[in-house]
């Protein structure tokens, strides 16, 4: 020890008298005399180079090497620097640093991709848009902070769907704009400009402070003297059942049209390769609105489909879509749009379907084969007039649906019928929001009324008719607030809700003895409601508790009609026990809307088969459900387990009835209290492989029900137990390369109480390989299919597809294959209700479809 | 097992916030460096994000949505959440005690690494300079754990940090590079009304503190992880 403090002072000695250094040591305070750490101090030698540095220790000194004749220079942000001259035996320094703003020069960003202006982001398409991208949405989902759902268009930023869609500061579009995202050619566009803290109504801009973000597309200036489009096309060939297409097309044509105070979209596409093209012209705003009650479809007929098959795999389609859409200015404050979605949809489908019936004496089975058609028309057209003004808001939105479906189903075999249905639905809605400021009192109104109807017909045979005709109508007012009290925060939402139904049915044809065809009824009810929310947020629990209370008066015209006061409470808690282990439980008691679609006096024919029956019941099914999961991981070693049990038990004050009478099957309700309980759990575990990057998971879902059913007036009940179960097992062998196997199990089957067990079981295998190859690659997939139609028979079926992808500077090409072993259909059974059925679909057959996307 | 369970709550004031943009492969992140008087902290605004939205019932269906989104479309970039090395990390700086702290999250469960200030033993190249978001920078190297970084600096900016781990040079690092593997670069600064430098844990998760040698052994064990996992390489080699 003692020899090396020698060695130190030696060196130290040498070092100083080489070059005169000296060691600089002090302390840094601010100006209040509080230690500074983290204080740079530079050593600039004479010839202002930098010569060494250090930094302040935590209690504010420092030390620092220095020749005599350097200077320090002391430097903090926040604090203005203070300059020192070296001088040889300096003692040690206390350097006090005073306050100074921190001036960082106005920074300008080189890179030019994004400027941001107050709330107002500007995003540069071209910064972000490269050779693979053809459309806006393609580049804005590039962008920092945007997502994009690309079946859709719809677009999120920063993970809330934005709230407006703007072109050139016009809202064309509203809420069908994925058109526009997933069609509008990046090229054209200058920028995307992303609002935020948008309000769109300016009169609620004092008041309220919104998080939502709006989009607003600016063109290229290039762009606003012409038509700006962008195109699509495809052909191929494929096998295909007797009456459908063999040649496969597909084209997409866009065309955009801004001039400084009118707009013009139109587009066009066209396929018969199995994609569902509709899909891009639902509205993506306000999808609750849609989710109101609804008028039921009575009449339905039975469309050949097979469930655990994916819909492009059967998809027999010949679509057709148009949309236009125009915009006008009219004065600074408003503007009016006009919309209009055209869709055309013929379908087809084959298959057949054995249809077993339980039943006391002897079951009843219905097997034939079916020939489905179908056309729909759909015209969607939209006014709407805004008025946007900082003194007031008005917003109203005048909208018709229109549909018209026909459809015609042969079906031979135990019964032969021809049925053709018309299922027009004609919906006219009107949406109001009007907002006015009076001083510093906003008083708002939203309200939401909607008319509908539905001369509905359908003709079995040529001998018997069913006509039905429901009008309907609907408002729903309301408003909401929320208030957070440290970790408490309660919310609440007021409203007022009625509905009104007509209802005239008149079959034809039906055997005198079966009961009443004819009836002409209505319904309505009133509702007020109001739904609080209190949340208790701790450490390591989280409480929350809501209570909505509903008082309705319902009023049926054969009856005097009913009151009911209803409160649906629920709670849920959750535990964070370790970091591993994680617990919920869940309770709620909840009062099931009442089904308005029951109240109607006579039968009403669902297709050559099925006739329903209404039923003027005012109670209301009741659920008590309990649940409780567990969360255990040990993330390190690659375990993660969930497992999750519910327990719920149903009071029904009715019973679902079945009654056979001749060649019909009555379906109805009986007011005869039926508890229904269940049992449902769910496991999920995963565990990580030492081999191959290989990863194994495990997923099961098991539901045991008791619930009864009446049958030819004596109760039949039955027991149900549903298992699915998937192992999936993946290997990566090299980068970019990889293999997936799963094998998924299901088992269900149905115990009658006096009756034979029947059960199914089904066998899903599906392997996927990837191989990536430059600017090519290779997807190969396969599916095969282990399903058990009868106790000793199953049925095999094996997919394969192979896709060949290419990219270049201005076409992509895609080249796929499907169905390589042109299977021709898929079989499955399946029970439920008392009932065993088997169903078949054709699918679609080989096919080879060659996609160009051509990018201008 | 030491359990640490704190609620999201500010630690102080900042007086600047720079934003870093990472790429590393085919992966993007946005981090935000956040300076206070006496510590300050290293996340990704995407994870802070996420971790928000998460922890409320509603809005966290908007995240789920997205994971979905991504994982059923792993060949299409535009759905791919922001992700990288150090993605999932909330990093500490505390200047008065001395200390570095991670809070890491590996597959939800969370761990805390707490060790001493991290230093690099930097060699300053002054003749190599570079202009980042209009500021003059100097290139520095060093060797950190395993990897070899490049880093341009600002004395203009006089505090001693950087991105993730990195500092003590005698200005803010604004460009930080690992050939072929990742780069860091400051994509904005702001010093007026910035947000306080927060501990932020708003999904109350509870942290289990482990030694540094010990989590990096166990993480990079590819049996660790579930199927179907990308393994991004981490940031520490050793």
């Amino acid at each position: 020890m003692k020899m090396l403090k020698i060695i130190c002072l030696l060196i130290f000695l040498s070092a100083l008298s080489v070059s005169a250094q000296t060691v600089v040591t002090g302390k840094v305070i601010d100006d209040h005399g509080e230690s500074l750490s983290s204080v740079i101090i530079k050593r600039y030698t004479q010839g202002h180079k930098l010569g060494g540095y250090a930094s302040s220790a935590s209690d504010g000194s420092f030390s620092i090497k220095a020749e005599a004749g350097d200077s320090l220079i002391f430097s903090m942000l926040g604090f203005k620097n203070q300059h020192i001259v070296v001088s040889s035996n300096m003692k040690p320094l206390t350097i006090r640093m005073s306050d100074g703003a921190i001036e960082l020069r106005e920074v300008k960003v080189k890179s030019d991709k994004v400027h941001e202006h107050g709330d107002t982001i500007s995003y540069i398409v071209g910064a972000y848009a490269n050779g693979n991208d053809r459309s806006i949405g393609d580049v804005i989902a590039k962008m920092p902070g945007f997502d994009v759902d690309k079946s859709t268009g719809k677009i999120s930023y920063e993970g809330k769907p934005i709230s407006k869609f703007y072109i050139e500061g016009l809202d064309m579009l509203g809420g069908k704009y994925g058109t526009a995202t997933n069609t509008l050619p990046q090229g054209e566009v200058g920028s995307v400009q992303v609002l935020r803290n948008h309000q769109p109504i300016r009169v609620l801009e004092d008041f309220t402070f919104t998080d939502d973000a709006a989009v607003n597309i600016k063109m290229k200036s290039s762009a606003k003297t012409h038509w700006v489009t962008s195109w699509k096309a495809g052909g191929g060939y494929g096998s295909a059942h007797d009456g459908y297409d063999k040649g496969r097309w597909l084209f997409e044509g866009f065309g955009l049209r801004l001039k400084s105070d009118l707009q013009t979209m139109l587009t066009y596409k066209t396929n018969n390769t199995g994609t569902d093209v509709s899909r891009e012209s639902t509205n993506l705003f306000c999808l609750d609105e849609l989710m109101g009650e609804q008028p039921k479809s009575f009449i339905k007929l039975s469309v050949p489909t097979a469930s655990g098959l994916s819909r492009e795999r059967s998809l027999l389609n010949r679509s057709h879509t148009f949309t236009a859409n125009v915009m006008k200015r009219i004065s600074e404050d408003s503007q009016i749009n006009f919309q209009l979605v055209y869709n055309n949809e013929r379908d087809k489908a084959w298959g057949s379907q054995r249809t077993e019936y339980v039943l006391m004496d002897g079951n009843r089975i219905i097997n034939n084969d079916l020939s489905w058609r179908s056309n729909s028309n759909n015209l969607y057209a939209l006014l709407k007039y805004e008025h946007n003004s900082a003194k007031s808001y008005l917003r109203n939105s005048l909208s018709s649906d229109m549909t018209w479906l026909s459809q015609h189903l042969s079906e031979t075999g135990t019964y032969s019928h021809a049925q053709h249905s018309l299922l027009p639905v004609f919906d006219f809605r009107d949406n109001l929001y009007v907002i006015r400021r009076y001083g510093n009192t906003l008083v708002s109104f939203y309200s939401n009324n909607s008319v509908q109807r539905r001369p509905q017909h359908l003709y079995v045979d040529s001998t018997k008719r069913q006509n039905l005709l429901q009008r309907f109508y609907s408002t729903d007012t309301y408003a909401s607030g929320g208030w957070k009290l440290g970790l408490l925060s309660l919310s609440m939402k007021f409203g007022v809700k009625g509905l009104l139904r007509y209802l005239t049915a008149n079959a034809y044809g039906l055997p005198d003895s079966i009961g009443t065809t004819t009836g002409k009824s209505h319904f309505g009810y009133a509702k007020l409601y109001a739904s609080p929310q209190l949340e208790y947020n701790a450490n390591d629990f989280k409480l929350s508790l809501s209570a909505p209370v509903e008082s309705s008066h319902y009023k049926y015209s054969e009856d005097t009609g009913r009151n009911r006061l209803d409160i649906s409470p629920s709670l849920h808690i959750r535990w964070d026990a370790t970091s591993r282990i994680t617990m919920n439980v869940h309770g709620s008691y909840s009062v099931e809307p009442l089904d308005f679609n029951r109240f109607y006096g006579s039968l009403i024919m669902q297709d050559y088969l099925y006739l329903n029956q209404g039923y003027a019941g005012y109670d209301v099914a009741k659920s008590k459900t309990v649940s409780y999961s567990l969360f255990y991981r040990n993330s390190l070693k690659g375990t993660h387990f969930m497992g999750r049990v519910s327990r719920s038990f149903d009071t029904t004050p009715y019973t679902l009835s079945r009654e056979f009478s001749g060649e019909y099957i009555i379906i109805g309700t009986i007011p005869v209290k039926t508890n229904s309980n269940s049992w449902n759990s769910t496991l999920m575990y995963q565990q990580g492989l030492p081999f191959l990057n290989g990863k194994f998971s495990l997923r099961g879902l098991y539901s045991h029900t008791d619930s009864k059913m009446y049958q030819d007036g004596s109760v039949s009940p039955a027991k149900y137990n549903a298992l699915s179960t998937k192992a999936s097992l993946y290997l990566s062998p090299y980068t970019d390369m990889s293999i997936d196997y799963s094998v998924q199990y299901a088992y269900d089957d149905m115990l009658p109480e006096n009756g034979n067990k029947s059960s199914f079981n089904n066998w899903q295998h599906t392997a996927k390989i990837i191989i990536p190859a430059g600017k090519l690659r290779f997807t190969l997939k396969g599916e095969y299919d282990h399903n058990q139609l009868m106790p000793s028979k199953y049925k095999d079926i094996f997919f394969a597809d192979a896709i060949i992808g290419l990219t270049s500077r201005h076409i992509d090409y895609e080249l796929g294959l499907s169905n390589l072993l042109n299977e021709k259909s898929y079989v499955r059974s399946t029970v439920a209700n008392l009932t065993k059925m088997r169903s078949e679909t054709i699918l679609r057959g080989r096919e080879l479809l060659l996609t160009l996307v051509y990018k201008p | 097992m030491a359990l640490m369970a704190q609620q999201t709550h500010v630690l102080e004031p900042s007086i600047m916030e720079v934003a870093y943009h990472e790429i590393s492969g085919k992966y993007n992140d946005d981090y935000a460096l956040r300076v206070g008087k006496s510590m300050s902290q290293y996340f990704s605004y995407h994870k802070l994000r996420d971790d928000s939205l998460s922890s409320n019932a509603q809005t966290s269906m908007v995240i789920l949505q997205e994971m979905l989104d991504e994982a059923n479309n792993r060949n299409d970039a535009s759905k791919q959440r922001a992700s990288g090395p150090d993605h999932g990390d909330y990093f500490y700086r505390s200047q008065a005690n001395n200390t570095f702290d991670t809070y890491t999250s590996f597959m939800g469960q969370g761990y805390k690494i707490t060790e001493p200030m991290p230093v690099q033993d930097w060699n300053i190249v002054t003749d190599s300079t570079r202009q980042i978001l209009g500021y003059h920078c100097c290139m520095a190297t060093t060797t950190f754990r395993g990897r070899q970084w490049t880093v341009y600096y600002t004395e203009d900016i006089p505090v001693p940090l950087g991105p993730w781990k990195l500092g003590g040079l005698p200005g803010l690092i604004m460009f930080a590079e690992v050939k072929g593997f990742i780069t860091i670069e400051a994509s904005d600064i702001k010093t007026k009304s910035t947000s306080p430098v927060t501990f932020y844990n708003f999904l109350n998760k509870k942290y289990e503190a482990i030694q540094r040698d010990v989590y990096i052994k166990e993480r990079s064990n590819p049996k660790a992880y579930p199927k179907n996992t990308i393994v991004i390489p981490q940031m520490e080699l050793q």
